[in-house]
């Protein structure tokens, strides 16, 4: 379990991360998501004890950091690399042991998670002869080697063919079956939304909306309608009771006033375009981060 | 301190491995022998076969004796050093002998040079040696001294002096450096000395230049791809530095070793008597603390570097810094006492290779090493503290070099 507690963060002029609060329970994957600099970052290099607050506390498993605490996490950065020229068995084991793994353990740790990702056969090789993608896992490796209580992945899928991706996405969800606590740092707001038990999202360094995936969306998000058509459907902008509409050409999701029954304005579009599809839908976690941010003055 | 132990291992066995720390262990000591065996294998272009010259009296008076002391010079095979036959010239024909061995000379027909001695109305008498080139150092110091000895002698016999005096008039008296030290009086000879120590000094320069260099690489590597956040996430960045710095320590140990076994091999004995071989107790400390200093500093601004461009940069003033001392190398040998070197043996930049280059011209007293040593020590813990701290908050943050100002906050946060 990881317990943020009010955590803050000044640089010289700045304040990165202010008033923070979340809890992620053992067996959750919990979604961090924010734009790009909303203090995403800098929360994470707080938790893995990289930085420390400048106020506010961190406990994992109820303990503060100390002697350790950096055996107890994983993480999988955004941007990607390794030692070009030094062996993929070489590195998994050098990564183990600097999270206080014997060389043993980590050997044998470390050949276990290359078979399950089904490239046991480039042990000996060096990294600069992996493809792409192959480097991304040996680094998907190192970051879950230890067997860490706290897995922290930021972008996890990118970089990934679809298949590959499907792979890693059976890990994470193998490592939470085994009660791992795990944080998802992401853009791709599909995979949070698929993925995600509870989620956190942070602009300017502040809480925007955060809690159960359920429970945010029914807060933030509202119901909005999808259609398919043919035709020319600009009139729907200007239709009573239409708060706004986003349309693509022959496709659009209207969005409607608070009391307004969606069904009531299907029968003027029906009237005046060729209607291939009519559908309420549920806010999906892209519209309400999109109209969150906007809200509160993001990118 | 287990990380950093750990991170000590990775470091060393990586790049012991490396092909650049072999290129290093084994090109560098090539580049040595050529650059300090070429130019006194040039300069002292002693032929080990004898030389044919001859000797052309227009005096008359000298020739014969002269022969006979140059016959008297062995080779170090022992060869004679010269063939010298009889010119049988007359006197009067003096100047066309002259004119027929400048055009031997000169062509190499059969001798190499000659001996000309001649009377100058208003200077006296004159010595050459007439050759093609300028000729051999040490034969113009045979024959010169010889034929001096000779002049000596014959101006003296006629005086009627006593045979014993005689002998010790014109007995020669060489001139020796002698280096006086606690342990005795050893002699010394300049060209040993100022080679041996230049080499030394040179190679602890090119060993701090390339750790230095490779830690900074390493370091902008990590940083750029990013390798350097799950390592911070691993392990304190005081057990990155030390780890790191420990690491080095052993492949540069590792490095002279492989030398020392090499010199050992190729070159024991000859080696041995070189006095920078009988200081490796004041030399080795001296050295290790240069290190030490040299790569604290390299690892603290290595960590506000991004690209291999800033760190090509940084690196550059830091090699001015350390080369500073190989330029006034002479100057140390020549004058080791003088104040100014004194003062250089005192500032931590240069003052471990001015000791090193000291300590084999002349005996430093205890007291001074105790401070030279001291001061070094002082300056290395507080390099590190500062570098440490320049390190936590460096090895973070990426965009344009911090300047002068920004770490100077760093410092006092």
């Amino acid at each position: 379990m990881l317990e943020i507690k009010n955590i803050r963060k000044e640089f010289k002029n700045v304040v990165a991360v202010d008033g923070v609060s979340f809890t992620v329970e053992p067996g959750k994957i919990f979604g961090l998501l924010g734009p790009n600099g909303a203090g995403k970052t800098t929360t994470i290099r707080m938790i893995l004890d990289i930085i420390k607050p400048t106020s506010g506390e961190i406990l994992i498993e109820g303990k503060k950091p100390g002697k350790d605490f950096h055996n107890l996490t994983g993480y999988l950065p955004e941007e990607r690399g390794l030692y070009k020229k030094s062996t993929v068995i070489d590195i998994v084991k050098y990564f183990g042991s600097l999270k206080g793994m014997s060389a043993a353990a980590a050997e044998m740790s470390g050949v276990a998670l290359l078979k399950q990702l089904g490239i046991s056969d480039y042990k000996k090789r060096k990294v600069q002869e992996l493809s792409k993608g192959n480097q991304q896992k040996i680094q998907f490796i190192v970051s879950v080697i230890h067997d860490p209580s706290i897995l922290i992945l930021d972008e996890p899928f990118s970089g990934f063919d679809p298949i590959n991706q499907e792979l890693v996405r059976d890990e994470i969800l193998r490592l939470k079956s085994e009660g791992k606590t795990i944080i998802l740092s992401t853009h791709q707001m599909d995979m949070a939304e698929k993925m995600c038990e509870s989620i956190f999202l942070i602009n300017k360094g502040k809480e925007v909306a955060s809690g159960a995936l359920k429970e945010v969306k029914r807060k933030f998000g509202k119901e909005f309608v999808k259609i398919e058509y043919e035709g020319d459907a600009e009139f729907i902008k200007t239709l009573p009771g239409v708060k706004q509409a986003d349309l693509y050409g022959n496709f659009g999701e209207i969005e409607v006033n608070d009391g307004t029954d969606p069904h009531s304005i299907l029968p003027v579009i029906f009237e005046k375009v060729t209607l291939r599809k009519f559908s309420i839908e549920a806010p999906t976690l892209n519209r309400i981060f999109i109209d969150t941010i906007k809200e509160t003055g993001g990118e | 301190m287990k990380k950093a132990f750990e991170v000590a291992k990775w470091e060393f066995l990586q790049k012991v491995m490396s092909k650049e720390f072999i290129i290093s262990v084994v090109v560098t000591p090539v580049i040595f022998i050529v650059f300090s065996i070429l130019p006194s294998l040039l300069a002292d272009n002693d032929s080990d076969s004898p030389k044919a010259i001859t000797i052309l009296d227009s005096t008359g008076l000298y020739e014969a004796d002269l022969r006979a002391e140059l016959e008297k010079e062995k080779l170090e095979d022992g060869q004679p050093r010269y063939v010298i036959p009889k010119s049988g010239v007359e006197q009067k024909d003096i100047q066309v002998a002259k004119k027929r061995l400048d055009d031997s000379v000169f062509h190499k027909k059969v001798f190499e040079g000659y001996i000309y001695i001649y009377e100058q109305p208003d200077s006296g008498l004159q010595l050459e040696f007439r050759s093609k080139s300028m000729g051999n150092f040490r034969d113009l110091r045979i024959i010169d001294a010889k034929f001096n000895s000779i002049r000596r002698t014959k101006m003296l016999e006629n005086k009627n002096l006593e045979q014993s005096l005689l002998d010790s008039l014109t007995k020669e008296v060489d001139l020796r450096s002698v280096k006086i030290t606690l342990e005795g009086e050893e002699k010394i000879n300049f060209e040993t000395q100022f080679f041996s120590t230049f080499i030394v000094i040179m190679a602890l320069f090119f060993i701090i230049m390339f750790t230095g260099g490779s830690l900074v690489r390493s370091l902008v590597e990590e940083k750029s791809n990013r390798l350097i956040e799950i390592i911070l996430s691993s392990c304190r960045p005081d057990d990155l530095l030390m780890g790191k710095v420990l690491g080095l320590t052993l492949l540069v140990f590792a490095q002279l070793t492989i030398w020392a076994m090499l010199a050992i091999a190729f070159g024991g004995p000859m080696l041995a008597s070189a006095s920078i071989f009988q200081n490796l107790h004041l030399v080795i400390p001296y050295f290790m603390l240069a290190f030490l200093f040299y790569v604290s500093i390299f690892v603290g601004l290595g960590s506000i570097v991004n690209t291999e461009q800033e760190a090509q940069q940084v690196t550059t003033y830091l090699t001015l810094l350390i080369i500073f001392p190989v330029v006034i190398l002479m100057p140390i040998i020549q004058n080791p006492d003088q104040e100014m070197v004194k003062i250089f043996a005192y500032i931590p930049f240069t003052s471990p290779l001015v000791m090193i280059a000291r300590v084999n011209v002349v005996q430093v007293p205890f007291y001074e090493h105790l401070i030279a040593m001291g001061i070094l020590l002082v300056s290395i813990l507080v390099v590190i503290k500062i570098s440490v701290k320049i390190f936590r908050i460096g090895i973070l943050s990426y965009g344009k070099l911090p300047s002068f100002k920004e770490l100077m906050n760093w410092l006092r946060s």
